[in-house]
């Protein structure tokens, strides 16, 4: 009896300690006790997994900056940000040196942010549920504001949500894999242009219950 | 080798021979230079033997300027798609054309269907055919999604401007009738003006009343006939009051009648016809025979039967019309241009407007997917109803074709079309699912507002417009998750129910926004009619062959029917030409409005007209019995400016209407059809003069007019069944608007309209609606409402006497009848004695009233009742008025209650 009670201790000891070491392998690091290029790293997986924190993850200027540092000193030439970035290199370079500092790439993204903000936190979460509460068609703008992650002004197909994947092909006109604002604006027409047609039986049109006011005739002949 | 022995593409290369080809892509997979260069050879050869025949084919069929490259591309990249993945369901090949499309040939893809164009050659954003296999607004194919570069492919070839070998089969329309045809055709009888010949001289002058009597006994003495015998007063005085008023007559005025026919018959006509024109009653009569040409009614008809809520409107103008015995030239002028007449004043203005329902009343398929064909059927009943009623010609024959036996080309049924497509028809309706083509309606300048309408406090009106927003996110939500299940592929069954529930909040929101915009922002009532309106840029009409919209043949000058106009007539640019169709219409020299007109009204009053056809005064309608009386009566009705009252009056005057109907076997034996008019025909009444008679019998008849109809009050819905369901706004406090509510507060907020459910006023303004007449109009012959009916069917059906055995109408008046004739005399035979006077307008003859009471002393009441006899203090009293409501009931049902003779 002894003897079956020593083990049951032992095994229950045992498996709080398998559990405890388990729960121990388990818990990640949050992405500030990470070291700083890991950190980048850990936003650019989130980003990859998509969800909530994806979008934040993308815009982080840190993550951004480690992505193009590639000889890691701190500073990024224009030869190291993409082709599609150095057309913005000399806005971003406040101080004119030809080189990029973290804090000009941050400072710059920050204004961008705001921007985004001002064009309202309603309308971005109207697209961020992939359609507006109205049933609003998102202007092109917002949509670039948006979902333009890297700041290049067009957006790539991994930068747009799924719902919008499924169109990218159709809003992009000349195959370069990229949507620029052109593109988009064409886009959000012709969405407006199908919501608004005739033959949608389910748009109720309220012009057709009211009337039309005639023509005056002549008062004599 | 194998390109060589390979059968050559057929013209236009076929599908198989297409896909048969290697692309280039195929090329590349093959690992060996060897083999690249044998297919590269072989690649190259089939492209020359697929090209050759194209561009034959370019050249001899299609004849438009299509590159090779750009045909090249059409049939590898376009063409298999369409066929693979569209014809099944759009293209003649299958049978068919849902959604009204067809994408067979190119002209059909820019026709499109229900909702436009497909394509617009050269701009991708506006083609619907783009948007629809991007799954934007439209998912096409519906179960699939085109691959990214099938895609792609379409764009590119729309915006290089959608070049297409594939052409619609033409033919050329081939007119059978020529200019020589038409030139002959003027010498036909009806095609010639009216000329007024000299009256004949006729021996028994003392028989003549009027010029009628001239033309009338010349004819019966040319085949040696002899008119009957006067009618005896009350026969006659029935006659004239159902005939002008369509009422029988009150015991009154037949003791006053009797009376002064005795002193000078003439002067007892006379005064009598006076009386009956001026009485209110006169254009309840007779605007409901024109009613019955124009083909009103207060519904759209077929598949989806939308009511016209303000198409009474233009039935009580019709009524007031004839009241003011308005010159029928102004008449018609109003109805085809009323819009257009000067108006001096804001009333005459809304008056000309209203008029104009007549082009609007007529049925629809609102149904219809194809917008232009249903654009072509409006403008085809338009054309139909305007010709027949007015010209007694059927120009709408020549639709398809040119017409078979009049002078009448297609070219002149496209003439006037042009002008009807100039013209915007606004005829309301209610926007739902399943109507397909809503319009709006007129709102009248002068309102008429009154204490019926709706109106709606501020409160009300605010509550409305959140109902309607609460509803709008409601079918958000709804559009969102149906579409997002047609992505799933969810089962049909989901599918279904969630297109039933778009469907009711779909029309839940254009109930409630009929409703919300019958008023103005201060919630007073809005009047609106329906009408036409010219549109901003009128055009000429394109010959389309077979009648077929998308087989055009050039364009059509507008103008008028050649055989009737010898010249064209003068429409500015800017002008659709309806103002000048009315004008000629009405003008002296048309040879057939008047002619048409005073055989109408000689076919009301004599029961049979001189041209016993009177929609088709054409070659295969009939001659007339007495051609030169037609002329004169058309003649006299043109110089009398027009006065329908005026024509009434001489017809009803002369000797030859107030003949006896009396049977004569040797007259018949010589005229059996009654042609040359020897005695009058006996008649049946019809529908509204026996519903009438009946409530007159009974003195329940109210004669005053009844606001509007109950059409209106339902306002805009469907019929279903014979009854209208309305959507009414929820009270304040009631928030049962959302998802959650139950079908019992559905239930309601929705209130039934019974067609058959009505006051007792004039059968003229029971509820015309198509396909559910009330049982009172529909039993007794009454004129289909989606067709001209210029001469009722007379028929004696059963269904008519269990009508008049059963119904609980016939079982009210009855009863009524005898509670009446109880109260007016107090003996059994009295009572007899005034049931048959307010049924017969005239004495019960001593038989009669002896028969009458044999009946009221067998009359056999339930035996229930004689058990409670002792206990019931009045069982006499109600058995008394059991056996008179019998009685009464024999005596409703009679024949003689229900002909006139």
């Amino acid at each position: 009896m002894r003897l079956t009670l020593t083990f049951l201790s032992l095994f229950i000891a045992s498996s709080v300690l398998v559990t405890g070491i388990e729960a121990q392998q388990q818990r990640r690091p949050s992405p500030a006790e990470l070291p700083t290029r890991n950190k980048a790293q850990n936003d650019q997986k989130l980003a990859r997994r998509g969800g909530a924190d994806s979008a934040r993850a993308k815009l982080n200027p840190r993550s951004v900056f480690l992505r193009f540092d590639k000889n890691q000193d701190n500073r990024l030439t224009i030869d190291e940000v993409p082709v599609r970035l150095q057309f913005r290199f000399s806005t971003f370079d406040t101080d004119g040196n030809g080189k990029l500092t973290l804090r000009e790439l941050s400072t710059e993204m920050k204004k961008q942010r705001q921007r985004i903000q001002q064009r309202g936190e309603e309308t971005t979460a109207q697209f961020k549920n992939g359609r507006g509460s109205k049933g609003e068609i998102p202007s092109a703008a917002d949509m670039l504001a948006l979902f333009d992650r890297n700041f290049d002004d067009v957006l790539t197909e991994a930068e747009i949500p799924e719902r919008l994947k499924k169109k990218f092909s159709d809003i992009d006109k000349n195959g370069d894999m990229q949507l620029d604002e052109k593109e988009l604006v064409a886009a959000v027409e012709r969405l407006k242009a199908a919501k608004q047609s005739k033959g949608n039986r389910f748009n109720t049109d309220s012009e057709k219950s009211k009337g039309v006011i005639p023509k005056r005739p002549p008062r004599n002949g | 080798m194998l390109t060589v022995n390979a059968p050559p593409c057929p013209n236009p290369p076929c599908l198989k021979h297409t896909e048969s080809l290697p692309m280039p892509g195929s090329a590349a997979r093959t690992n060996t230079h060897m083999d690249k260069t044998i297919m590269l050879i072989r690649g190259k050869i089939l492209a020359l033997i697929l090209v050759v025949p194209i561009l034959f084919a370019c050249k001899t069929t299609s004849g438009q300027n299509i590159s090779a490259d750009q045909l090249k591309f059409f049939e590898s990249k376009i063409r298999p798609v369409l066929v693979r993945e569209c014809y099944s369901c759009h293209s003649d090949q299958a049978g068919q054309r849902k959604g009204g499309l067809r994408v067979d040939t190119k002209a059909r893809l820019e026709v499109g269907g229900d909702s436009g164009p497909a394509i617009v050659p050269g701009d991708a954003a506006e083609s619907l055919l783009l948007s629809a296999i991007n799954h934007e607004d439209y998912v096409m194919p519906p179960r699939k999604k085109l691959s990214d570069r099938e895609i792609a492919d379409f764009r590119s070839w729309i915006e290089m401007g959608a070049p297409d070998p594939r052409k619609t089969k033409t033919t050329k329309a081939q007119s059978t009738v020529s200019n020589e045809d038409i030139k002959k055709g003027r010498q036909f009888w009806s095609f010639k003006r009216p000329k007024s010949s000299s009256v004949p001289n006729v021996e028994q002058l003392a028989w003549v009343r009027n010029p009628i009597d001239n033309f009338i006994l010349a004819k019966l003495s040319d085949e040696n006939l002899v008119p009957n015998e006067d009618a005896d007063p009350n026969s006659l005085l029935r006659r004239l009051t159902f005939d002008l008023i369509g009422l029988p007559p009150t015991p009154e005025q037949v003791s006053w009648f009797e009376k002064k026919w005795a002193e000078n018959p003439d002067a007892a006509i006379a005064r009598v016809v006076d009386r009956l024109l001026d009485n209110n009653q006169f254009g309840e009569r007779w605007g409901r025979h024109w009613l019955d040409v124009a083909r009103y009614a207060e519904s759209s008809g077929r598949e989806v039967n939308a009511t016209f809520p303000n198409a009474w409107r233009y039935r009580d103008y019709v009524i007031d019309s004839f009241n003011a015995d308005k010159p029928y030239d102004e008449f018609i002028q109003e109805q085809l241009a009323g819009d257009l007449l000067p108006a001096k004043t804001d009333e005459q203005w809304t008056e000309h407007l209203i008029a104009t329902g007549f082009l609007a009343i007529g049925p629809k398929t609102l149904a219809e997917q194809n917008a232009r064909q249903f654009s072509l059927d409006l403008v085809d009943e338009q054309i139909d109803v305007s010709t027949r009623v007015i010209l007694g010609v059927s120009v709408a024959c020549a639709r398809c074709h040119d017409h078979k036996f009049d002078p009448i080309q297609q070219k002149d049924y496209y003439a006037i079309a042009g002008i009807f497509e100039s013209t915007n028809t606004y005829y309301g309706t209610i926007d739902t699912p399943q109507n397909r083509r809503p319009s709006r309606q007129i709102i009248m300048p002068v309102q008429d507002s009154s204490e019926f309408d709706l109106r709606l406090t501020m409160q009300e009106v605010n509550q409305l417009n959140s109902q309607i927003a609460t509803l709008r996110d409601e079918l958000e939500v709804l559009q969102i998750q149906r579409r997002e299940a047609r992505r799933n592929g969810n089962d049909d069954k989901t599918a279904q129910q969630s297109l039933a529930n778009i469907n009711r909040t779909v029309t839940r929101i254009a109930a409630l926004e009929n409703r919300l915009y019958s008023v103005d922002e201060s919630g007073n009532p809005k009047s609106f009619c329906m009408g036409v309106q010219d549109k901003d840029k009128p055009l000429d009409s394109k010959l389309l062959v077979r009648g077929e919209f998308d087989q055009p043949d050039g364009i059509v000058q507008r103008g008028f029917v050649q055989v009737l106009s010898k010249q064209n007539p003068r429409i500015k640019p800017n002008e659709s030409g309806r103002l000048q169709l009315a004008k000629w219409m009405t003008d002296k020299s048309n040879p057939l409005t008047a002619r048409v007109m005073v055989n109408r009204i000689w076919q009301h009053l004599m029961g049979v007209g001189i041209v016993q056809t009177p929609e088709n005064f054409g070659a295969t309608g009939m001659q007339p019995t007495h051609p030169e009386l037609l002329d004169y009566l058309a003649t006299e009705f043109m110089n009398s400016n027009w006065s329908v009252k005026q024509m009434i009056r001489e017809i009803v005057n002369s000797h030859c209407y107030r003949i006896s109907a009396t049977m004569d076997t040797e007259k018949f034996e010589s005229d059996p059809n009654n042609d040359f008019r020897w005695r009058a025909n006996p008649r049946q009444l019809d529908a509204e003069s026996l519903r009438d008679s009946m409530l007159m019998a009974s003195g329940s008849l109210d004669l005053q007019r009844p606001r509007a109809s109950i059409v209106a009050e339902a306002g805009m819905t469907l019929v279903r069944e014979g009854r209208m369901t309305s959507f009414q706004p929820t009270s304040m406090n009631d928030d049962s608007m959302d998802m959650m509510q139950s079908s019992r507060q559905r239930r309601r907020q929705v209130k039934v309209y019974n067609i058959d459910n009505h006051r007792e006023f004039r059968t003229v303004y029971l509820p015309v609606v198509r396909d559910s007449l009330p049982r009172a109009l529909e039993v007794f012959d009454f004129a289909e409402p989606g067709m001209v009916v210029g001469k009722r069917e007379t028929s004696n059906t059963p269904t008519q006497g269990l009508y008049l055995l059963n119904n609980s109408f016939v079982m009210r008046q009855s009863k009524a009848l005898a509670e009446r004739i109880m109260k007016e005399a107090d003996t059994t035979r009295q009572q007899i004695e005034l049931a048959f006077l307010y049924a017969y307008g005239r004495d019960a003859t001593e038989e009669e009233v002896e028969s009458a009471l044999a009946f009221y002393g067998d009359y056999d009441v339930e035996e229930k009742r004689r058990r409670r006899r002792k206990r019931d203090s009045d069982w006499a009293e109600r058995t008394k008025l059991k056996k008179l409501s019998a009685l009464a009931h024999a005596i409703l049902a009679s024949a003689e209650f229900r002909y006139t003779n």
